[in-house]
């Protein structure tokens, strides 16, 4: 009796300890997964309507609320982000420099919004690096030279700031701030972010 | 075979488990709870960082996906009053503060994490368009959160006749402070933010 007792104690705990390790196992992927799978996800929503591909940068405004143009020329893209922030411009590149450094070039917008920069997430949305507007003014630049390339990987290019990713892919975002987009003011904001250069190749 | 059985049944729970878990942990309240609190604002210093840890990083994935880190902004999230009643459409509010310390600030209504469509297109305010209270040179300002046109700094809440201005879902209000003070990443909990205070 004592022995059939213990052979089906025995059995019990080991299906309730494999049932519960195999929870820990699934929660515990499922949670580190997550980030990776909304981000791309997420690109692909915002990739697809723009028409550009993986490391183009992206001229449309994501505001999050209606899809009507905010500026001739300038698509607005509605709901596809949560939370953003309705007072950004918002230009998006999806980066892969799993085979090759990308070279980013850009124009610094100085005075003209309250708040400029540049910022790199891996794939993992870790936010890596925010290169902004004072930033580049301490420096005295109004353009900016960036060559990404995977964290790991020798690679120097004379006169440009090196960017070493974590990861493969992941996402460069250039945040303006327009505060009442819908002004007159707001618009020739838009108008003259859209002359500037915002330029990835590899 | 009973193994078999057994093994897919441990499988079966496990999966199930481990979704519930999934679900505390990305759970919007546990999101407040688990972050620094200041009257009815709650923030994290990890938002972006690549010192988060992994729940931390699935629940900004999910609430405020690609947040810049804490020098470059810090977000607050409200979803209740500054006497801790949850933000409610059939109520007006009033949210007061002054000027805050950083380089430029935001405070934006949400409706289930997105903007609220409205004929004004005003989603929200900021240290370069907000009107004060006492002038362009004052320091106190005043934002009305209601589904009816009000005075001065309004936020609608939507129109209530149109489909997406339903009186229903949760309200959330984020304050965004860009490249804040030493003050606010030594004093998360401590610094003067807006009171939300709902009016009878």
């Amino acid at each position: 009796m004592r022995q059939k007792l213990d052979k089906t104690w025995k059995r019990w705990t080991f299906w309730v300890s494999l049932t519960l390790i195999l929870a820990f196992s699934f929660n515990t992927i499922s949670i580190w997964a997550l980030p990776y799978v909304i981000t791309d996800e997420m690109s692909d929503d915002i990739l697809e309507p723009s028409g550009v591909s993986v490391n183009q940068f992206t001229r449309r405004v994501i505001r999050g609320a209606v899809d009507e143009p905010v500026v001739e020329g300038v698509p607005t893209q509605g709901d596809v982000v949560v939370m953003t922030c309705p007072d950004h411009f918002i230009q998006f590149c999806r980066y892969d420099v799993s085979e090759k450094p990308l070279h980013i070039h850009l124009s610094v917008p100085v005075e003209i919004a309250p708040y400029w920069s540049i910022s790199f997430y891996a794939h993992n949305t870790d936010n890596f690096l925010v290169i902004n507007d004072l930033d580049a003014k301490s420096k005295g630049l109004t353009e900016l030279n960036i060559t990404l390339v995977r964290r790991g990987v020798s690679y120097e290019r004379q006169g440009d700031e090196m960017v070493y990713s974590p990861s493969d892919v992941g996402i460069i975002l250039i945040r303006t701030i327009i505060p009442d987009r819908y002004s007159a003011e707001g618009q020739e904001v838009m108008r003259e972010l859209l002359r500037l250069r915002a330029e990835a190749r590899q | 075979m009973r193994t078999v059985f057994k093994t897919l049944i441990s499988v079966g729970i496990a999966f199930i488990l481990a979704l519930g878990g999934l679900w505390c942990t990305i759970n919007p309240q546990r999101y407040e709870e688990s972050g620094i609190k200041n009257g009815p604002w709650a923030t994290s210093l990890e938002a972006g960082s690549e010192e988060g840890s992994i729940y931390q990083r699935a629940r900004v994935s999910i609430y405020g996906l690609w947040a810049l880190e804490k020098s470059e902004v810090i977000y607050y999230v409200a979803t209740t009053d500054s006497d801790g009643m949850n933000l409610d459409y059939n109520y007006n509010y009033t949210i007061e503060g002054k000027d805050l310390p950083a380089r430029w600030w935001s405070i934006t209504v949400y409706k289930d994490l997105y903007l609220i469509p409205n004929e004004k297109n005003r989603y929200s305010y900021s240290k370069t368009n907000i009107l004060y209270n006492d002038g362009k040179n004052g320091t106190t300002w005043t934002i009305r959160l209601s589904s009816k046109p009000q005075e001065g700094n309004w936020l609608p809440l939507g129109d209530k006749n149109s489909t997406s201005g339903k009186r229903e879902g949760i309200l959330c209000l984020t304050l965004r402070l860009y490249n804040p003070d030493p003050e606010v990443l030594k004093h998360p909990d401590t610094i003067q933010l807006p009171y939300i205070i709902r009016e009878e």
